[in-house]
């Protein structure tokens, strides 16, 4: 890479960082893992920084390379998706009122449990509020899809927090 | 499940995941993170410069010195690979017993990691039957497909991956075949033949291959000499 296109290159990261890591932490949880997962995609936006820097989007090409990084490195750790699950990993049902702190690990939690491209979607829609199109472009898939996702994460969600028997039960 | 509309899955999600939004994550962000980038990128395209140009001195080598080891040309070779290959030093996937069969040798190499399978049961139902998995890297397929990536009607998928059921094997004439994306641009095919072979087995044999380090499958044979990707797979009878 020539001097000034990694000059741009990293002022670009720069100012991306805080809004990388908190899509990296809201989809890990483990904040050391979200942190190499931040480092993974920069490495790779650093790789292909040409046809990124001539993408429609830059930001949006990167959070691309950032969610696919963690759904590829989900795929290929398969033992721990099927590892996890035992009791004690279900959170509790949160309790009303404003977040707090343990709400908010509660919901993080629960998260955490929800399949990795199912997390994705929500993440990217409700807590990054991308539209259902270009959520799908970010994940490769079809808007169609990430509807079908969207229903599906949700409905795990409500029933790691609520409990299959109080669903609906407002909070 | 029920059906909910747009509006309301944004309500739901604003009560499951209200607590969320404005989630700043711990710590600040490390100064250091643009260049550890930068440093590893560097050395990344410096890796793939390096082995770029060493596939093409070893192409051209091959070429000078082992012209009669090519293959055929328009015979289906195996296409000009990126810098991605398997440790030929130890397995790259692990192959549980599943759809009746169970491994009976694995061959380690850089371009194919190949599982020979065996029925579980020699006298059972799959008497007469055996499998082949090969997994490959990005970019190389095997030499039956002649380069071109595997199509065919959809399949289950293996692990949230596309998979699809080969109308034409190219592992082996005759055999019930599938194949599946295990990592972008990287192909996994299951190869079963004989008259116990069908595609409910075939399916069950993909989601027992999984990356070696995964616990809850039990070891495969140990890996035996490399194999070449165009040699025709012997069956491991049985």
């Amino acid at each position: 890479m020539r001097p000034d296109d990694e000059r741009e290159y990293v002022a670009y990261v720069s100012g991306a960082l805080p809004g990388l890591r908190r899509l990296a932490h809201l989809l890990c949880g483990d904040p050391h893992r979200a942190d190499d997962l931040v480092q993974t995609a920069l490495t790779r936006l650093y790789v292909h920084w040409r046809r990124a820097r001539a993408a429609d989007d830059l930001d949006r090409y990167t959070r691309r390379i950032l969610v696919r990084s963690f759904l590829n490195e989900r795929r290929l750790a398969w033992a721990r998706v099927r590892l996890t699950g035992a009791p004690a990993d279900v959170p509790h049902p949160a309790a009303p009122g404003p977040p707090d702190v343990e709400t908010r690990e509660e919901v993080r939690a629960a998260l955490e449990r929800v399949p990795p491209r199912q997390r994705a979607v929500l993440v990217l829609r409700f807590l990054c509020d991308l539209p259902v199109a270009e959520a799908a472009e970010v994940l490769g898939c079809s808007p169609g899809t990430v509807k079908s996702q969207t229903a599906h994460g949700l409905a795990r969600l409500r029933t790691l927090l609520d409990g299959p028997a109080e669903r609906g039960r407002p909070r | 499940m029920n059906e909910r509309g747009p509006d309301e899955q944004e309500r739901e999600a604003a009560r499951l995941l209200g607590a969320l939004r404005g989630f700043e994550p711990p710590g600040d962000p490390s100064p250091g993170a643009p260049g550890r980038a930068v440093r590893a990128g560097r050395r990344r395209v410096r890796a793939r410069r390096g082995a770029a140009a060493a596939l093409s001195a070893a192409a051209v080598a091959a070429a000078v010195v082992l012209p009669g080891s090519l293959p055929p040309s328009g015979g289906g070779g195996r296409p000009v690979t990126g810098a991605e290959r398997f440790d030929p030093s130890r397995p790259a996937f692990r192959v549980g017993s599943a759809g009746g069969f169970t491994p009976a040798s694995y061959q380690a190499s850089p371009g194919v990691q190949r599982a020979l399978l065996r029925p579980e049961d020699p006298d059972g139902p799959l008497r007469g039957t055996d499998g082949v998995v090969e997994m490959y890297p990005e970019g190389d397929l095997p030499p039956g497909s002649a380069g071109k990536a595997p199509a065919g009607r959809a399949a289950p998928d293996v692990h949230d991956r596309r998979a699809r059921w080969l109308d034409a094997p190219v592992l082996r004439p005759g055999a019930v075949e599938m194949a599946w994306e295990w990592k972008p641009g990287a192909w996994g095919f299951v190869s079963l033949k004989g008259p116990g072979a069908n595609r409910a087995r075939t399916h069950l044999v993909a989601l027992g291959v999984v990356p070696a380090g995964t616990p809850g499958v039990p070891d495969t044979p140990p890996a035996t000499a490399s194999p070449r990707a165009s040699a025709t797979p012997a069956a491991p009878g049985g």
